[in-house]
């Protein structure tokens, strides 16, 4: 009997600790869930020098230095610059403006409240860049209400200016 | 025979003057037009065409409405001059404000007004949504605004429109600039755009070189740098996008940004005398003076204080991060390179007021500069030394105390009073601001320096202005940047022949 | 338009005058935080 429990518990022992020791172990990076860039500002203490994980719109364009790339990231909250290589920053190939939006990739990597290397500015040091979504061109729609618009107060811009200058010769009589 | 008394009354000289300085406003939106048929940005070209026709409607309508004035320049009065300024910014607020509104990048019409206010003003605050996405001629629109706003309307009208005469002058000062450069106003107007003209060139050069040289592409190196130079030297603080300077990453580019923005602050007479060869006028003038010691006390304090934090490690991060936003907070330009939150977290209570302060103080008299002025502030600084040793000398001496503001000029109780009274005009408006921002739940420290931010024309925030501001508070900045700009009077004027207008009305048809 | 030499000189003096102040300023700097 005495054997048999010891057969069950051991092993059982093991598999507890086992999985208490994955839990603890492997670490819970903050970088697994995506941080909003606002939250990443509002809380930039807590968030100093840790690794992070940010998901955003390309915009812009790239800036290329001579030792690496900046790529400034939108996410709707906010925009920050990342610091990355240029091999990363090729990933990226269409950049967010009035006629695109941009690539969205996740980015991760180590933020800095105060970069020193970056003059003190809040800054990422991209680790790795995914690239979520292809950026597109984006269409416009122009309504049929602005056409008309349009042509309507040039009309009567015109034609006050016509009794302006008549009123103008009247005058001058 | 038209009685000229009847037709060339007070409401019809002002809506003359008024009507050609809207006219005018609608030519410039030729600029934009033309920005976007190059770009290719259809929709903005309608929306551009559409607020042209608006403005050009009214425009027309005001000017025959007021069609006798035209031959009658004597008749205009000082108070003429006030209020067509103070009701020519009002009209172009709500024209120029259609752009905007049009474009969807706003989230009400009173926003789309804000940011009009906010770059007529040179002051910065921003309320457009989605700054990255937005056209280039949107851009290049909002951009102009501050540029032109800086110069003054009026005084572009004045440079090109009305005819020579009493009437000009009074325009002029309407609109808070009230150094005769040369005997006629004309002249002086051409000088001023001249001068901004020439930096203009020189200045936007320069941007794009360094932009190139910071990785972006030629075109939109230039396009960036026209942006930047307006609101730079205007002092208004817009950027192209959502980041502001921070956008660039670059200490070249926030150095050039510094250099145009200082200088854009200083008066431009000043400009013209030194550009005429008078240079000792760049040490000896009071506002630089003034500027100089205020600026200098400044950073100094900011960096002292925040030194002790260990915020910014190094002396380029305290350069670029305290340096810049103090310089930028005291010419009243507004471009941050730190994030709005930042100030309120990172700055503390001493870094707070001392931006408080300087935001205040602002920059020179008859500049795209904000605040009380440095005139002002070396005026009253200067005036209480002179009671202070007046009471200490023998009663009997009669010196003459004056200061130097390109000839030297007697110190006298005038001088300093109207000097301490336009100042305290601004402290009441900076007080009921900070009010009203506590009374809507923000914090004293928050509150005060978005109110300075305001009052001053600066345009850094420390996160209060944002689409989802109560409307009432939206409103008050708007009053109190056009306040602030036209520095109190020509506003006052304005309401004051309203008021009389009412009056008289009422005498006609309840007596 | 037209610019004297006097008027390139004067430009030429605003712009050194203003960068010799900002580089004082970055010598305060360099004294507060090594």
């Amino acid at each position: 009997m005495q054997k048999i429990s010891r057969l069950i518990y051991f092993p059982l022992t093991i598999a507890l600790c086992f999985v208490i020791g994955l839990s603890v172990a492997v670490p819970v990076s903050a970088s697994a869930n995506p941080v909003s860039i606002n939250d990443l500002v509002d809380n930039s203490s807590e968030y100093d020098k840790q690794t992070i994980t940010i998901t955003g719109e390309a915009i812009g364009e790239c800036l290329e230095r001579q030792d690496g790339s900046w790529v400034n990231i939108s996410d709707g909250t906010n925009a920050v610059g990342i610091w990355m290589t240029k091999a990363d920053a090729d990933l990226i190939k269409v950049y967010g403006d009035y006629k695109h939006t941009g690539d969205t990739v996740t980015v991760t990597g180590i933020f800095y409240k105060s970069c020193r290397e970056h003059g003190g500015e809040p800054d990422i040091h991209c680790v790795s860049l995914i690239l979520e979504n292809a950026g597109a061109g984006r269409s416009e729609s122009i309504s049929v209400e602005k056409i008309l618009s349009a042509v309507g107060i040039v009309s009567a811009a015109l034609i006050l200016f016509i009794i302006y200058t008549t009123k103008n010769r009247n005058i001058s009589h | 025979m038209t009685n000229p008394e009847m037709t060339v009354s007070s409401p019809r000289i002002i809506s003359y003057y008024t009507g050609f300085i809207l006219l005018g406003t609608s030519a410039l939106m030729i600029i934009p037009v033309i920005t976007a048929v190059c770009a290719r940005e259809w929709e903005p070209l309608l929306d551009f065409v559409i607020s042209m026709g608006l403005a050009a409607c009214l425009g027309f309508l005001l000017i025959i409405f007021g069609r006798y004035a035209r031959n009658h320049s004597d008749r205009v009065q000082w108070k003429h001059g006030f209020a067509v300024a103070a009701l020519s910014w009002i009209m172009l607020m709500l024209t120029c404000s259609m752009p905007y509104f049009l474009s969807g990048h706003s989230l009400s019409y009173l926003d789309s007004c804000f940011d009009v206010m906010s770059g007529f003003t040179t002051t910065g605050l921003v309320l457009t949504q989605d700054l990255d996405h937005l056209s280039i001629s949107m851009n290049m629109w909002r951009h102009m605004l501050t540029f032109i706003g800086g110069q003054g309307m009026v005084v572009l009208a004045l440079s090109f429109i009305v005819k020579e005469g009493s009437g000009a002058y009074k325009f002029y000062v309407g609109e808070g600039k009230d150094i005769a450069l040369v005997p006629n106003v004309k002249g002086t107007a051409r000088i001023i755009w001249k001068i901004s003209l020439v930096y203009l060139v020189i200045g936007t050069f320069v941007f794009w070189v360094a932009g190139l040289f910071i990785g972006l592409q030629p075109v939109s190196a230039f396009l960036h740098a026209l942006y930047m130079f307006e609101s730079s030297w205007s002092t208004g603080g817009f950027g192209p996008n959502t980041q502001n300077i921070m956008y660039y990453h670059s200490l070249l580019y926030e150095v050039v940004a510094m250099v145009i923005f200082i200088i854009g602050s200083f008066n431009f007479g000043l400009h013209y005398a030194i550009w005429q060869g008078k240079r000792k006028e760049f040490v000896k003038n009071i506002e630089i003076q003034s500027f100089a010691v205020t600026s200098f006390l400044g950073c100094v304090l900011v960096i002292a204080a925040l030194s002790k934090t260990g915020l910014y490690p190094d002396a380029v991060s305290m350069f670029r991060r305290v340096v810049f936003n103090v310089i930028s907070a005291h010419t009243t330009t507004g471009l941050g390179s730190v994030y709005a939150q930042q100030f309120a977290q990172q700055w503390g209570d001493a870094g707070i007021l001392i931006m408080v302060i300087v935001m205040l103080i602002g920059g020179s008299a008859c500049s795209t500069a904000g605040g009380f002025k440095g005139l002002r502030v070396g005026i009253v600084f200067k005036g209480i030394l002179r009671d202070v040793r007046k009471l200490i000398n023998s009663e009997r001496s009669m010196k003459v105390y004056k200061f130097h503001y390109m000839k030297d000029i007697a110190l006298e109780d005038g001088v300093i009073r109207s000097s301490a009274l336009i100042i305290v005009c601004y402290m009441v408006l900076f007080g009921v601001g900070t009010l009203i921002g506590t009374f809507y739940g923000y914090s004293m420290a928050d509150s005060a320096f978005e109110a300075a931010s305001v009052t001053g024309n600066v345009g850094l925030s420390i996160g209060i202005t944002n689409a989802a501001m109560p409307v009432v508070m939206k409103i008050y900045y708007i009053i109190a940047m056009y306040l602030g700009r036209l520095e109190f009077l020509s506003v006052f004027a304005l309401i004051g022949l309203v008021i009389a207008g009412v009056k008289k009305v009422c005498k006609k048809y309840l007596a | 338009m037209k610019i004297s030499k006097t008027e390139w000189i004067g430009m030429l003096v605003e712009i050194v005058g203003v960068l010799a102040y900002l580089f004082a300023l970055f010598v305060i700097t360099l004294l507060f935080v090594r």
